[in-house]
C-alpha cells in the first residue's frame, strides 16, 4: 500500500489491515454497498484521518474494522499484543473479547453510560473482566493529561459535552488498545472543544505511541493527522500524506463528484489498482 | 456485585423502574406465604384438638361396644362391675401398665339461658391433666366442671346451678324412668374437649340416676415407657390378645356371630389401630392421626383454595414482572449496545439481567415473607378473638419461608429470562444509531395466533358443551383452555381493539389528538399493551365470573325453592292488628287473607283418624298474588290439583299425600254432611296446624260452607332481599297478634342468599391480590411508556399541545386498556358464569338464564376505570411536565 511506502519515512508496521472488504445492505434495486472490495492498511503508531462524502462508507468501515459489524466478505487482520489476529476465524464471543482488549472506540454521541461515574466509565472495558487489568500509573497519566482528575466522580450529566467526550477518549486510551477508532468525535462539539479533543488524540499518538484512526469531514481536523484516506462510494480514492487544507479541500471536491458520478469513480479506482 | 459492572449499572439506572415488578413479587409472595402460614395454624389447631383427648393416655380402648351388650352371665342387674371395668382390671394387671381407667358418660338434658341444653357428662379422667381456666375441679357430688366453650355458649359461669333431667331404662319393667338433679358449676376447663362437655367426680357421676354408657378405657404406661410409641404398640398387641382370650373365655360380651365359639380374630385397620370383637384399640398417635384424617378434608380444601388463588396471583404477577423486564431491557438498549461495543459479551448482559431478576425476586421474597407472616398473624389473632379461642397463632415455618423465597426468585427469574435473551441479542451497532426509529415490524406470530384461536374456540366450545351435558369437569377444563386461548390471541387482538377504541374516542373533538396518539401507541408496542391488558383481563374475568355466577346460582336456586315452597310465609290467623303490622313492614311485599271454616278432618293418613280443625279456602286471585310459582296446588306425581295439609297431621312415613274428608261443623240437618268434600291432600310446610287448605277448583260444595274471616289465615310474600335478621324481626312483630307463624320458605331463601353472598365476599377478597397486582402492572406499563415517549411529548409540547392534553393521552391509554379488559372480561365472565352454573345444576327441564347483577357489574366497571385512572395519574403528570425543549436534545 502506498501509505506504508511513503518515501520520506521509514516503513512502519501495519496496525490493522483490510483485504477486499464488501458490505451490502438490502437487496435488489434497493441494495446499498457501503464497502465495495475495499483494501487498506493503517500504519501503527500513527494518526490517520478518513474522509469522504456522506454515505461513502466511512462509518461502516470503522465498524467493520473495530469488529462491531461483520463484512459480507473480505479479511481483517488486527496486530494485537499477542500477534496478528484475523477476524474471520473468530466467533461472536471471541470478537467481543478482542474488542474489549484491543480496540478503543469513540463515538460521535452517546459515548458514556449515564448510570456510571466518569471513572467507572473509563475503566469499564477492564472491569468487564477477562484478565485485562488497568495499569494504574497509566490511568493516572491519561486522566491527568486529559484534565479529568477533578471530574472522576461526576456522572455524565454533570459534565459538559467536551468533558464527556474527553472521558470517552480516556476510556479508549487506558486499556492501551491496538487501535483507537473515532467516528466523527468532534461532530457534536463546538469548534474550541473539538480542537481540544483533536489535540488530545494527537497527543495520544505522539506521547503514548497510540494508533488512532479518525473519521471526520472537517478538513482542519484532518490536517492534524499524519495521513488522510479519502473514501468514495465504498472504495479508497486516494491516500494523502500530511496534506494541506487546500489539498484536502480539492481532493474532497473531487471525491464528491466521483461519488455523484460512479462511472468516473470507477475509472479512477481502476486506474489505482 | 463489584465483579459485574453490567449488573451494577442496571440496578443503578433501573432502581426506580423496578418498583412495580418488585411490588408484584411482594404482593404475590405475601399472599402465598400468608396462606401457607394460616394453613399451618389450622393444622396445628386440629392437631392440638386431637392431642387434647389423647393427652396422658398411651392407649385408648373404645368401650362403646359394651354399652348395649348384656353381661355374658346374663346377670346385668346394674350393680356389679360392668364389662369395661372388668377389662380395666385385667389390663391394669398387664406388665408395665401404670393405670387403666374405664370412663363412662351420661346424657343430660336441661335448660340454660332460655335454650334447651344437651350435655354429655363424663367422669373426670385421672390420666388426663385438665387445664382449669376458672374456678376449681369438681370435688363433691353435684359439682360439674364444664368445658369453657360449652359454658360460654349457654352463658354459664362458675357457681351457677343448672337443673338437668336424667333418664334410666328399667329392663325389668321395660319402661324409661325419669328423674332430675341440680348441678353446680365448680369450674371451667380450657382447651379442647371432644368426647364430653362436662366432668364430674366418679362418685358424682355414679350418683346421677341415669344410664351410664361406657365410653373408653384409657391406659397409661409406667416409667419410661410412657409416651414411647414402640411400647405403646407392643401393649396394643397384648391388650388385643387379652380381649380375644377374655371373649373366648366368656368374660367379655361379644357378638356370637363374630366369635363362633372360638377366639375372635384380631384385625389391623388401615390406620394401624387394632379391632377385636368390635373393640377398637388406638395408640396415642393413632388417635391423633384418626382425628386428623377425619378432618383432613377441610384442610385439603383449604390448601387447594389457598394455593389455587395463590397460583392466580402468581401468574398475574409473572405477567407484570416479565413485562417490566421487557420494557427495562428495551429502555436500556442503547446502554446495552454501548456495553457490547466496549467489550461486554452477550452472556454478560444475559446474566446481568437474570441476576437482576434474582436479586429483585429475593428482596421481594424476603419482604413478602415478612408481610405474609404479619398478615397471617393478624388473621390468626382475629380468628382467636372472633371465632375459636384455641386457634393456633401464626408460626413462620421453614416451608413457608422456603416457598416464599423460591417463589419470588423463581417467578422473577423466569419472567426475566425472555427479556434477558433479548438483552443478549442487543447488537453493538444499536448504540451508534443516531436516533432510535422504532422499527415498525408488525409481524404476526402465526403459530401463537392459530394456537390461540384453536384453544379459544375449543375451550369456549367445551364450556357450552359442559353446560348442555351438565359436566362440570369439562366446563372447568374448557374455561381454562379457552381463557389461555384468549390470552394467546391477545397479542393480536388487544392492540387492535385498543387502537380501534382509541380512534373511536378521537371522534370527540377535544380528544382528537390524544385519542389518535393513544391508539397509535397501543399498536406501536403491541406486546406491552397485550400483556398489561391480559393481567387486568384475568382479574376482571374472575371477578365478573364469580359475581354473575353467584347471581345466576342464586336465581336458579330461588326458582327451585319457589317450586318447592311457592308460599314464602304464613300466619295462623288474620286480624286487623296483624294487617297493620304487615302493611308497615318493609320485609313484606304482599299479604292476603284466606277465609276459613271450622271442620272435621277425617283420614286414614291422620294418626288419630279424625281431627277437629279447619278448612281454608284459597281463592285463586289471592293465591296468585302471593305465590312464587303456579304449582301451589300441583302434587308432583299425580299432576292434578290437590289440597294442602299441615305436615304434622300426617302420620310419619305417609308424607306423600292422603285422602282426607272435610266435613264442616254442624249436623246432618244443617246439611253439613252433604257439604263434605273428599280430597287428596299433600303436606306443605306453610300450612298451620290442624288445617287443610282447599283450592277453589276443588271446593265443589263451597256454597254449602261458610268461610269466614274469623277462622282465616294470612299468606305472605316476602321481599327477595330480606335477610335472616329482617325475618326474625318480622316474626317477633307479628307473633303476639298472629299466633302461629311459618317463615320456613323465606328463611330458606334468606339463608341460601346469605351463604352465596358470604362465599362471594370470601372469593372476591381472595382475588384482591391478583387484581391489585394487575393494577400495579398498568401503572408500571404507563410509567415506562412515558419514559420512552419523553421526546415525543416534548415535540408535542413544542408544537403547542397543552399539558392537559399530553396528560390526557396517558390517562386515555390506561382507560382504553381497562375498557378492553372490561369488555372481554365481562363477556367471558358471563359465559363462564352461565356455563358453570348450568353444568353444576343437573336439570334438563330448567333452561338456565344468566342473571346479571347490573349494580355490582357497574361497580366493577367503575372501580376498574377508577383504578386505571389512578394508576395513570403519576405517569400522566410526569409526561405532561416534560419541558418542550428537554426531550429534544441528544440524550
Ligand atoms: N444498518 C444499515 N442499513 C441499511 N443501510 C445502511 C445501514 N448502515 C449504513 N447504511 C447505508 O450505507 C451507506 C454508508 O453508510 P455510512 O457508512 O454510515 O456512511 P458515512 O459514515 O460515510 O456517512 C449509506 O448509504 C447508508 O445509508
Ligand atoms: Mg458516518
Amino acid at each position: 500500500m502506498r501509505t506504508a511506502n511513503t518515501p520520506s519515512e521509514a516503513p512502519t508496521a501495519i496496525a490493522v489491515r483490510a483485504e477486499a472488504l464488501t458490505k451490502t445492505y438490502g437487496s435488489g434495486d434497493a441494495a446499498v454497498r457501503p464497502l465495495q472490495n475495499l483494501s487498506i492498511g493503517f500504519p501503527s503508531g500513527r494518526f490517520t484521518a478518513v474522509m469522504g462524502p456522506s454515505g461513502s462508507g466511512k462509518s461502516t468501515l470503522m465498524h467493520v474494522l473495530a469488529g462491531l459489524d461483520i463484512p459480507d466478505s473480505g479479511e481483517i487482520t488486527l496486530a494485537t499484543g499477542r500477534g496478528p489476529v484475523s477476524f474471520s476465524g473468530l466467533n461472536e464471543k471471541q470478537l467481543t473479547l478482542l474488542r474489549r482488549s484491543s480496540v478503543g472506540f469513540i463515538f460521535q454521541a452517546y459515548n458514556l453510560i449515564p448510570a456510571m461515574t466518569a471513572e467507572e466509565n473509563i475503566v469499564l472495558p477492564a472491569s468487564l473482566g477477562g484478565g485485562s487489568t488497568i495499569d494504574t500509573a497509566f490511568f493516572r497519566q491519561v486522566v491527568e493529561r486529559l484534565g479529568l482528575s477533578e471530574r472522576l466522580h461526576h456522572r455524565p450529566f454533570e459534565l459538559s459535552g467536551g468533558q464527556q467526550q474527553r472521558v470517552a477518549v480516556a476510556r479508549a486510551l487506558v486499556s492501551r488498545p491496538s487501535v483507537v477508532f473515532a467516528d466523527e468525535p468532534t461532530g457534536n462539539l463546538d469548534q474550541a472543544t473539538g480542537a481540544e479533543v483533536l489535540d488530545l488524540l494527537r497527543t495520544a499518538v505522539d506521547e503514548f505511541g497510540q494508533t488512532v484512526i479518525m473519521v471526520t469531514h472537517d478538513a482542519a481536523a484532518a490536517a492534524q493527522a499524519d495521513s488522510t484516506v479519502l473514501l468514495a462510494d465504498g472504495r479508497v480514492m486516494e491516500t494523502l500524506h500530511r496534506p494541506s487544507a487546500e489539498q484536502l479541500a480539492a481532493a474532497m471536491l473531487h471525491a464528491g463528484s466521483a461519488a455523484a458520478a460512479p462511472v468516473t469513480a470507477r475509472a479512477i479506482d481502476g486506474g489505482m489498482s | 456485585m463489584r465483579g459485574n459492572p453490567v449488573l451494577r449499572t442496571n440496578l443503578r439506572s433501573g432502581g426506580k423502574r423496578l418498583w412495580a415488578a418488585g411490588a408484584a413479587v411482594v404482593i404475590s409472595v405475601t399472599f402465598v406465604v400468608s396462606a401457607l402460614v394460616l394453613i399451618g395454624s389450622f393444622n396445628r389447631t386440629m392437631e392440638a384438638q386431637a392431642e387434647a383427648d389423647a393427652a396422658g393416655a398411651d392407649l385408648v380402648i373404645g368401650t362403646g361396644a359394651f354399652a348395649w351388650a348384656e353381661a355374658p352371665d346374663g346377670s346385668d342387674d346394674g350393680s356389679g362391675p360392668g364389662p369395661d371395668q372388668e377389662l380395666a382390671e385385667a389390663v391394669s394387671e398387664l406388665e408395665g401398665v401404670a393405670e387403666a381407667e374405664a370412663l363412662s358418660h351420661v346424657f343430660l338434658e336441661g335448660e340454660a339461658a332460655g335454650m334447651n341444653l344437651m350435655l354429655l357428662a363424663g367422669s373426670l379422667p385421672e390420666t388426663r391433666t385438665i387445664d382449669i381456666a376458672e374456678g376449681s375441679m369438681p370435688e363433691q357430688e353435684g359439682e360439674i366442671l364444664l368445658a369453657k366453650e360449652f359454658a360460654e355458649a349457654y352463658d354459664l359461669g362458675v357457681g351457677d346451678t343448672m337443673p338437668v333431667n336424667t333418664e334410666r331404662y328399667n329392663a325389668e319393667t321395660d319402661t324409661v324412668e325419669q328423674d332430675s338433679a341440680e348441678l353446680t358449676v365448680s369450674g371451667l376447663a380450657g382447651g379442647t374437649h371432644r368426647s364430653v362437655s362436662g366432668y364430674l367426680t366418679p362418685e358424682g357421676l355414679g350418683a346421677l340416676d341415669a344410664d351410664h354408657s361406657p365410653s373408653s378405657l384409657r391406659v397409661a404406661l409406667a416409667g419410661d415407657a410412657h409416651g414411647d410409641p414402640q411400647a405403646q404398640e407392643e401393649l396394643q398387641q397384648q391388650v388385643a390378645e387379652l380381649i380375644a382370650s377374655m371373649v373366648e373365655r366368656g368374660e367379655l360380651p361379644a357378638d356370637p356371630a363374630e366369635t363362633e365359639g372360638g377366639a375372635p380374630e384380631i384385625l389391623t385397620q388401615p390406620d394401624g389401630s387394632l379391632l377385636v370383637a368390635g373393640v377398637e384399640i388406638h395408640t396415642h398417635q393413632q388417635i391423633i392421626d384418626a382425628w386428623i384424617a377425619e378432618h383432613a378434608g377441610q384442610s385439603t380444601v383449604l390448601v387447594s383454595i389457598g394455593l389455587g388463588f395463590g397460583a392466580i396471583a402468581v401468574f398475574v404477577a409473572s405477567l407484570v414482572i416479565s413485562n417490566t423486564f421487557q420494557v427495562l431491557v428495551a429502555s436500556r438498549s442503547r446502554t446495552m449496545a454501548l456495553l457490547r461495543a466496549v467489550g461486554a459479551t452477550a452472556g454478560q448482559l444475559r446474566r446481568a439481567t437474570v441476576a437482576e431478576g434474582a436479586l429483585l425476586g429475593l428482596l421481594g421474597g424476603v419482604l413478602g415473607v415478612l408481610l405474609g407472616w404479619s398478615a397471617a398473624s393478624g388473621i390468626a389473632f382475629a380468628a382467636q378473638r372472633l371465632w375459636q379461642e384455641s386457634f393456633a397463632s401464626a408460626e413462620l415455618s421453614v416451608l413457608a419461608i422456603a416457598a416464599g423465597l423460591t417463589l419470588g426468585v423463581l417467578v422473577t427469574v423466569l419472567a426475566a429470562v425472555m427479556p434477558a435473551l433479548k438483552a443478549g441479542r442487543t447488537s453493538p451497532m444499536e448504540a451508534l444509531r443516531p436516533v432510535e426509529v422504532a422499527s415498525d415490524q408488525r409481524r404476526i406470530a402465526w403459530v401463537r395466533t392459530v394456537l390461540g384461536i384453536l384453544f379459544a374456540a375449543g375451550g369456549l366450545g367445551g364450556v357450552l358443551l359442559a353446560a348442555v351435558l351438565h359436566a362440570p369437569m369439562i366446563g372447568a377444563t374448557g374455561a381454562v383452555v379457552g381463557f389461555s386461548g384468549v390470552l394467546l390471541m391477545g397479542r393480536v387482538l388487544v392492540p387492535a381493539v385498543v387502537s380501534f377504541l382509541g380512534r373511536l374516542v378521537a371522534a370527540l373533538p377535544q380528544l382528537r389528538v390524544p385519542g389518535r396518539l393513544a391508539a397509535q401507541n397501543a399498536r406501536a408496542v403491541p406486546r406491552r399493551t397485550a400483556v398489561t391488558t391480559s393481567a387486568l383481563l384475568i382479574g376482571v374475568t374472575l371477578v365478573s365470573t364469580m359475581t354473575m355466577g353467584a347471581m345466576t346460582a342464586q336465581h336458579s336456586l330461588s326458582d327451585e325453592l319457589a317450586e318447592r315452597n311457592p308460599v314464602d310465609a304464613s300466619l295462623g290467623t288474620a286480624s286487623e292488628q296483624t294487617e297493620q303490622v304487615l302493611e308497615e313492614s318493609p320485609t313484606v311485599v304482599g299479604h292476603q287473607q284466606l277465609p276459613g271454616a271450622e271442620a272435621t278432618l277425617d283420614s286414614e293418613g291422620i294418626e288419630a283418624g279424625s281431627v277437629e280443625g279447619r278448612v281454608i279456602l284459597a281463592e285463586e286471585s289471592a293465591i296468585e298474588e302471593i305465590a312464587r310459582s303456579e304449582s301451589v296446588f300441583q302434587e308432583e306425581h299425580s299432576g292434578g290439583p290437590v289440597a294442602l295439609i299441615s305436615p304434622d297431621l300426617l302420620e310419619a312415613g305417609m308424607a306423600e299425600s292422603a285422602e282426607v274428608t272435610l266435613t264442616p261443623h254442624g249436623t246432618a240437618e244443617s246439611g253439613a254432611l252433604g257439604a263434605a268434600i273428599t280430597v287428596t291432600a299433600a303436606p306443605a310446610s306453610w300450612v298451620p296446624a290442624d288445617t287443610v287448605v282447599l283450592p277453589e277448583v276443588l271446593a265443589d260444595t263451597a256454597e254449602l260452607w261458610s268461610f269466614e274471616s274469623s277462622a282465616a289465615m294470612t299468606v305472605l310474600r316476602i321481599s327477595e332481599s330480606a335477610s335472616m335478621g329482617d325475618l326474625t324481626r318480622l316474626g317477633n312483630e307479628v307473633e303476639a297478634s298472629a299466633g302461629e307463624v311459618s317463615l320456613d320458605a323465606a328463611m330458606d331463601r334468606a339463608s341460601y342468599t346469605q351463604v352465596i353472598d358470604t362465599v362471594l365476599v370470601v372469593v372476591l377478597v381472595l382475588l384482591a391480590a391478583s387484581v391489585l397486582v394487575s393494577v400495579v402492572g398498568v401503572s408500571n406499563t404507563l410509567a415506562l411508556s412515558v419514559f420512552e415517549r419523553r421526546r415525543e411529548a416534548a415535540l408535542l409540547r413544542a408544537m403547542g399541545m397543552t399539558r392537559g392534553s399530553v396528560g390526557a393521552m396517558v390517562t386515555l391509554e390506561a382507560l382504553l386498556m381497562a375498557a378492553v379488559a372490561l369488555v372481554l372480561g365481562s363477556g367471558l365472565g358471563a359465559l363462564f358464569a352461565w356455563g358453570g352454573v348450568s353444568s353444576l345444576v343437573a336439570r334438563d327441564d330448567v333452561t338456565m338464564v344468566l342473571s346479571i347483577p347490573w349494580d355490582r357489574m357497574g361497580m366493577i366497571w367503575g372501580v376498574t376505570f377508577l383504578a386505571a385512572a389512578l394508576a395513570s395519574f403519576l405517569p400522566a403528570r410526569a409526561l405532561s411536565r416534560t419541558p418542550p425543549a428537554a426531550g429534544l436534545s441528544a440524550q
